[in-house]
């Protein structure tokens, strides 16, 4: 009798799948290296560095996760860690009946009532947000940036701030790309406080150029760039979150709270979602996306002014 | 007397590393068990594994 | 002002701990400031630009994490690195959840007292883990598989030297002090001791002593490679000297797959030394080598257990004389049910087939088959040219070890997760000759928690198949299971039953149940 066989892992069959996790899991290779088990959070290691994320339903996905339920969640950690050790195999994950969650950025175009909403109100909705989240006072990573008495990293963080908010303002992406590589990799938690501010930034400059239906190709280059740049200078859960950028595929709901505060529906429900992510990313995100609606706002404002009706 | 004799006479207390389902059962008993939360050392690398536990024999 | 640092080579701890160990460290009398990060590059220009890098620092890779601290004096850092580790090993949820230590060592510092440790990792890991608990002195259970010999002979030397057990690898059932452990079954406790090296032989010994009235006073495993000359017995030996010495004891019971002749008169050796009374199921083995020794030789598990039983006592002669009943039911209710059976099977009808999920259990049908039948084929085959065909998942007589290799790819065992013995069944509709399902279910702790209950569905579709082309499939289960075993007994017998299921104690008798029937037909 071989008893290694009773270890094995049950079935698996996962509620919701981002579209790159299921394009490893379905045509990639089959094993992978054990990256990392959290409570919520089991990080497998394919080729190339590529991690594949599962984690239990109330957790908002990545395109690189799998969403399980409670019990699938809890039967794949204890088979994980504790038999496969440093490899694991996808057999055991049933993929046919799974929902593939669509995380690109919706056409724009095709709901012409958003491009009617003044700058103004725009305006309004971030600062709501910003006052909403600066109530919290978070005091860690770079959240102070936003206002609040700074931190070591915030104070490292000062110089390439102003360059990024010039280089937003004029939306010169040379000069944004070269004060993000600044933030790679940059300060506390275990995807660095500075690789979420970026994600946050590329996620506002995203959802913003879709909405003002600009064509993407060239930020889509600098998100490449930057995700080059993050390989080997910062972990590698935080290189696979700056990878995902280049696609344009956030976190669901990074999306949820983009696309809402771009049809200026402000609810404090969707910046709480955003705010779970991770264990302190959510506000390192959250302190990005504000960040650069604002600054990119300015400029709106500017442009207004400068070109009357 | 053996260690084994020692041990037929002493209150079973288990330490269990793997199946955690072992660990309920044991519970389940009323057995005092305690589970390690087994990771893979040296990054799940075998042959560094070897070379780690090589050097804590020498020590 | 002194910095110190502590790198954590590739650890991952979410951001939550990684705040607490900040503050933690902060909170150190003596501690200027504590920066905790990831090693970066940026990361590290900023400790530098603080005066946090030095060169162990600056050697960090962005997967390790760094732990820095400007403290007012070098001697408070031992307390730190102290606290810091304790902090990461703690891990305890919010949701009050149990320490989990993340090493044996720090398992053993916080449960000194501990004597076994239960191993189930993977075989690659498993060997160094079980060597560190045997240096630690505690007793172990390995129920991985997948370590060389090599290793096996290492760690069991080592037990030897120091006095401990090492059960396994491979070890699958054991039970120290009436707790059962891995797979095994709830007993009753009593005088007789077990030594085996056999996983499923060692349960289904327990659970008919258990039946016949018995006890159990320890059962120790010792692996299935523990009898073969590179390993030269060395576990079973040191077994059987612990039961000699155990005032509980009164009887003992060695069962193994036959060994290697050597190694068979050394254990009988010993086991003659200790002076008690003994069974020896040498599974198919030499009767004639055991009984030479004057211990007594056992021609099925239910044997030895009755005859184990018999010897709490009796003398060894009285139990040689006796008679060992075919059956637990009165012969003439046997003979009812048999022909019950045997009648409704239609003209054709004569293959048995039997599903098996213990393997042992699986050797021991084909032993007793084809001692009364004749040829019976299988996956783990009595000879080489029984081996099933290629392509054929059922050929003639046929009994199969679902456990096996190749029907567990990617599943649990069969004792667990049924579906692949649930699949073979379904497809047993098409098989027209066949006259007898023969079937195991092995309750107690580590087995499905409703073994009867994964398989009527099964059972009731291919029953009513047969009976719907004017046929009859015969379904014969036995069951290795006590009343004292957390699936409740009688309910699974119940849920066989009401589906036509001839439900017999132990895996002989459903044997011998089976070949009744044949005969009938035949």
């Amino acid at each position: 009798m071989n008893w290694d066989k009773v270890k094995k892992p049950g079935y698996i069959l996962p509620i919701s799948i981002g579209s790159k996790a299921y394009e490893m899991l379905t045509k990639g290779s089959e094993r992978a290296a054990v990256h990392s088990v959290f409570r919520n959070a089991i990080n497998l290691q394919y080729e190339d560095d590529y991690l594949i994320t599962a984690m239990p339903e109330s957790f908002s996905a990545s395109c690189q996760s799998v969403i399980l339920s409670e019990a699938d969640f809890n039967t794949l950690k204890s088979s994980i860690t504790v038999f496969d050790g440093a490899q694991y195999t996808n057999s055991p994950m049933l993929l046919q009946k799974t929902r593939i969650i669509d995380l690109s950025i919706p056409d724009f175009e095709k709901f012409p009532a958003f491009k009617k909403l003044p700058v103004e109100v725009l305006k309004e909705a971030v600062k709501s947000y910003k006052e909403a989240f600066g109530s919290k006072s978070i005091a860690s990573g770079l959240a102070p940036i936003l206002g609040g008495s700074g931190n070591l990293y915030t104070e490292a963080a000062d110089r390439g701030l102003q360059e990024l908010k010039e280089s937003l303002c004029s939306e010169r992406l040379e000069g944004i790309k070269a004060a993000l590589f600044g933030f790679i990799g940059l300060g506390p938690g275990l995807t660095p406080s500075g690789d979420d501010f970026i994600y946050g930034c590329l996620a506002a400059l995203y959802y913003f150029w879709a909405y003002k239906d600009k064509d993407r190709s060239i930020l889509e280059k600098t998100a490449a760039e930057i995700a080059v740049m993050a390989n080997k200078k910062t972990t590698i859960i935080s290189y696979n979150m700056l990878r995902s950028c280049i696609a344009g595929e956030f976190n669901e709901s990074v999306r949820d709270f983009c696309i809402s505060l771009l049809n200026s529906k402000y609810s404090e429900a969707f910046m709480e979602k955003v705010l779970r992510i991770g264990s302190s990313s959510g506000a390192d995100i959250m302190t990005g996306m504000l960040f650069t609606f604002e600054s990119l706002l300015d400029k709106e404002v500017k442009n207004e002014i400068k070109m009357p009706n | 007397m053996s260690k084994v004799n020692e041990l037929f006479k002493t209150e079973l207390k288990v330490i269990n590393m793997g199946l955690k389902s072992f660990s309920n059962e044991l519970k389940h008993q009323g057995v005092t068990v305690l589970q390690v939360d087994w990771r893979p050392p040296a990054g799940g690398n075998p042959k560094m594994i070897e070379l780690l536990n090589r050097l804590k024999d020498r020590k | 002002m002194k910095s110190k640092c502590l790198i954590k080579k590739n650890s991952y701890y979410d951001s939550v701990t990684l705040m607490i160990i900040t503050k933690e460290v902060e909170s150190v009398q003596g501690v200027e400031n504590a920066v905790v990060v990831m090693g970066t590059e940026h990361n590290k220009e900023l400790l530098n630009n603080v005066g946090l890098l030095n060169d162990e620092t600056s050697a960090a890779s962005p997967n390790d994490l760094i732990i820095a601290v400007k403290l007012e004096d070098d001697s408070i850092f031992d307390s730190i690195v102290q606290k810091v580790d304790e902090l990461l090993n703690k891990k305890r949820s919010e949701a009050g959840e149990d320490y989990y230590p993340p090493t044996l060592d720090s398992a053993v510092k916080h449960l000194p007292e501990s004597n076994l440790v239960i191993i189930s990792l993977p075989g690659q890991y498993a060997a160094a883990e079980a060597k560190k608990a045997l240096l630690n002195d505690k007793h172990v259970l390995l129920f991985s598989d997948n370590v060389t010999i090599d290793q096996e002979k290492e760690l069991k030397t080592i037990a030897v030297e120091r006095g401990l057990l090492m059960m396994g690898p491979d070890c699958g059932t054991a039970c120290i002090n009436n707790v059962p452990l891995a797979f095994a079954n709830v007993v009753k406790k009593g005088c007789i001791g077990i030594v085996g090296a056999s996983g499923t032989g060692t349960q289904e010994i327990m659970v008919q002593i258990d039946k016949f009235g018995g006890g159990i006073s320890q059962a120790i495993g010792t692996g299935g490679r523990d009898l073969k000359a590179e390993i030269g017995g060395l576990m079973m030996i040191q077994g059987i000297e612990a039961l000699a010495a155990d005032e509980e004891t009164k009887v003992i019971v060695l069962v193994s797959k036959p060994p290697a002749l050597e190694v068979a008169e050394k254990v009988l050796k010993v086991l003659k030394s200790t002076g008690k009374k003994a069974v020896v199921d040498f599974i198919g083995g030499d009767d004639k080598l055991v009984l030479d020794y004057g211990f007594i030789p056992a021609a099925t598990l239910e044997e030895a257990a009755y005859k184990a039983v018999e010897l709490c006592s009796k003398s060894v002669d009285e139990v040689l004389g006796l008679e060992v009943p075919e059956f637990t039911k009165a012969t003439a209710e046997v003979e009812k049910a048999v022909k019950a059976e045997a009648s409704k099977l239609a003209k054709g009808q004569k293959y048995l087939i039997g599903l098996y999920s213990g393997g042992t259990l699986c050797d021991e049908a084909l032993k007793l088959f084809t001692k009364e039948m004749g040829d019976i084929y299988s996956n783990i085959p009595l000879k080489p040219e029984l081996r099933l065909p290629e392509n054929a998942e059922i050929y003639k007589n046929t009994a199969i070890d679902l456990g096996d290799d190749e029907y567990t790819v990617g599943r649990p065992h069969p004792m667990i997760d049924s579906y692949t013995r649930q699949q073979m069944i379904l497809k047993l509709e098409k098989e027209q000759e066949a006259a007898i399902l023969l079937l195991d279910v092995v309750l107690g702790y580590g087995s499905n928690e409703d073994p009867a209950g994964t398989l009527v569905e099964q059972i009731k579709s291919v029953k009513a198949s047969f009976d719907a082309r004017g046929q009859h499939l015969c379904v014969v289960a036995g069951i290795c299971g006590t009343k004292g075993d957390p699936q409740d007994y009688s309910e699974q017998v119940r849920k066989l039953e009401a589906e036509g299921v001839v439900v017999l104690p132990s895996n002989a008798q459903a044997v011998r149940f089976a070949i009744k029937v044949l005969r009938e037909v035949l």
